[in-house]
């Protein structure tokens, strides 16, 4: 049989998003496969550096456009623990209930392009709408649906707005019963299950070896979650468990992400019944002046001079909507970062694309790909 | 599958029958046949399972991640290894860098460390500084490596081969920060297009800022 190498990409409406996949096909059977990125790289660790602390907040949002709250959270964290700022507890419990939504938001978006991806129309409506109710909500205090600007260094912008916990009570019981139908809806559809169950195996050993995480890992019965292996923020204080599946296939990974959506849901109830009995302050009350004030105009920045804050490195670790992301802020005194790295989960899960693709047939790459959950933003920065 | 052939091969051999009842619902005592395809897979049941994940405790973590650390040192005692604490992670530990692949193999199979979380570079002017932070199930937690390297000559051995996980970040560290790894299987840069000049998160690779261009472009210089 003859070989030939395809394009599928960077325009491909299985790579939701700009990057190219070059399949070696031999027929119908794909016998390699080498991702290749940078279509969206937009220098974000870069320009970090040339940013005060909350500046790079914003840039954030344009990092991972699924999730920007989550990778908010993640820089912050790092940068709180360079800057030596404490985080009050409301603003840590406003923070994990952003995450939660977030996830829910990414799941649901994630929901309705895979399910299309796979070749049924009807959920990609659902999904899409359910999200925009999500946004809904992050938009009645945050001001944005998307690029959100909402968390600071030291806590978070503004409170939230008067009878939003009773509002978003209501979603939450609303989306609970909508995830038990969308499972239900695929369960009952057999074009789902054809495409889905032994398509895309990548079994526990080689997800670990190849640095692969999220729920592609726990699909495969690898019970990592850093919610609950590293606790942070408040995560400790609530009440959820981790999903697994055995499968480690396309099914599985549907299957666990459908039961974080319901854990997420869980942990959304705590914190708002949290915030509803107490009441305090959302933002620190010492935070180093210069982290809030505007960029000096360039070519001034020699000019000012800062004293008296200590240097220090911030690391922070969080489980994203896509897996585990690293951050890691190097304050040298300046007003802006030193340096600025990100790991994103996104970019090491496609990383490994051989291993999962090699031996399945070219129909089901998006499928496979749709199960990994793609996001360039983030894993081009 | 099964299924679905069997009724192909018999639509083949006889013509379909012309629809007897109109277009309209379906009678009450009329049981129109399933679809044959529907029948192929029974509807899968098996949801993710939930877990509560067993963490040890405080002290129990702090001594396994002392044994560690201490057997790590003795193993590698004419490495002189700087071991210092560190917010966040178990510890922070400086190498040579000619002991990479050594350590990391040691710390793989012997310390429990089976996941290579992140690969990171810094520019320092005078030096670079690679990162790596590893993750072990077993203890809960990271460990930091650290190791210097000379700016006029900043290469190291690649940590592909310990774990193949590693090969994009240290593609990353090439392509922006211009660190060469050794024995890389595939060292193309990752991000930025072949051939490029430039590792822009060097400090020597200034930024433009939106104003600079502004200023140029009203005045016309």
């Amino acid at each position: 049989m003859s070989e030939m190498w395809i394009n599928m990409g960077p325009q491909h409406p299985m790579t939701h998003g700009l990057w190219n996949l070059r399949v070696k096909v031999d027929g119908e059977l794909v016998i390699d496969a080498v991702p290749e990125m940078g279509y969206l790289h937009r220098g974000i660790e870069k320009i970090c550096e040339y940013r005060r602390y909350n500046e790079v907040v914003t840039l954030m949002d344009r990092c991972c456009y699924v999730a920007g709250l989550a990778w908010e959270q993640l820089y912050l964290m790092a940068s709180e623990q360079a800057l030596g700022v404490e985080v009050p507890e409301r603003a840590e419990y406003i923070r994990v209930m952003c995450q939660e939504l977030q996830r829910l938001a990414s799941h649901l978006m994630w929901y309705a392009a895979f399910v299309m991806d796979v070749g049924l129309m009807a959920p990609f409506g659902y999904g899409m709408r359910d999200r925009d109710i999500i946004l809904d909500l992050f938009q009645s205090f945050t001001g944005a649906r998307m690029t959100y600007e909402y968390m600071r260094v030291g806590g978070v912008r503004n409170d939230l707005p008067v009878g939003f916990t009773d509002r978003c009570r209501k979603v939450m019981g609303w989306l609970e019963q909508r995830v038990n139908d969308y499972e239900d809806l695929c369960d009952r559809s057999d074009i789902f299950l054809k495409r889905c169950i032994d398509v895309g195996v990548l079994k526990a050993k080689d997800c670990i070896r190849d640095g692969i995480t999220g729920p592609m890992l726990r699909a495969a019965g690898v019970a990592r979650d850093l919610r609950r292996d590293r606790p942070y923020s408040v995560y400790p204080e609530l009440d959820f468990q981790v999903a697994v599946h055995d499968a480690a296939d396309v099914y599985g990974r549907y299957r666990v992400r459908m039961e974080e959506m319901r854990q997420s849901l869980r942990i959304v109830r705590q914190c708002l019944d949290w915030l509803d009995h107490k009441p305090g302050r959302v933002i620190a009350e010492k935070v180093p002046r210069f982290v809030g004030t505007p960029s000096p105009p360039p070519g001034m920045e020699s000019y000012i001079v800062r004293r008296g804050y200590p240097k220090g490195v911030g690391f922070s670790a969080m489980e994203e909507p896509h897996g585990e992301a690293l951050a890691y802020v190097v304050n040298e005194g300046g007003e802006q970062p030193y340096r600025v790295k990100f790991r994103s989960p996104v970019m090491v899960n496609i990383s490994a694309a051989r291993d999962y693709l090699v031996g399945y047939r070219v129909s089901d790459i998006p499928a496979i790909m749709g199960s990994v959950d793609i996001c360039v933003g983030e894993s081009d920065r | 599958m099964a299924g679905t052939s069997k009724e192909g091969s018999a639509a083949a051999s006889k013509p379909l029958p012309a629809p007897k009842v109109a277009i309209g619902p379906a009678k009450p005592g009329s049981q129109a046949p399933a679809p044959a395809a529907s029948r192929a897979l029974a509807p899968r049941t098996d949801k993710a399972r939930v877990v509560e994940v067993a963490l040890p405790s405080e002290a129990e973590r702090d001594k396994m991640g002392k044994d560690l650390l201490d057997r790590m040192k003795e193993h590698f005692l004419g490495e002189s290894l700087e071991v210092t604490e560190r917010a966040g992670v178990l510890a922070r530990v400086k190498f040579p860098s000619r002991s990479v692949v050594t350590l990391c193999t040691w710390l793989r199979d012997q310390g429990t460390f089976g996941h290579c979380a992140m690969v990171a570079a810094v520019d320092w002017r005078e030096t670079r500084e690679v990162l790596y932070t590893l993750w072990s199930d077993h203890l809960k937690s990271y460990l930091e490596l650290t190791t210097t390297l000379p700016a006029d000559d900043p290469h190291i051995e690649s940590v592909s081969q310990v774990w193949p996980g590693a090969s994009w970040h240290e593609r990353e560290a090439w392509d922006l920060v211009g660190v060469l790894f050794d024995h890389h299987p595939d060292l193309r840069r990752l991000f930025l297009p072949e051939g490029y000049k430039f590792h822009p998160l060097l400090k020597t690779f200034e930024l433009h800022e939106p104003e600079d261009l502004e200023v140029k472009a009203r005045t016309g210089r």
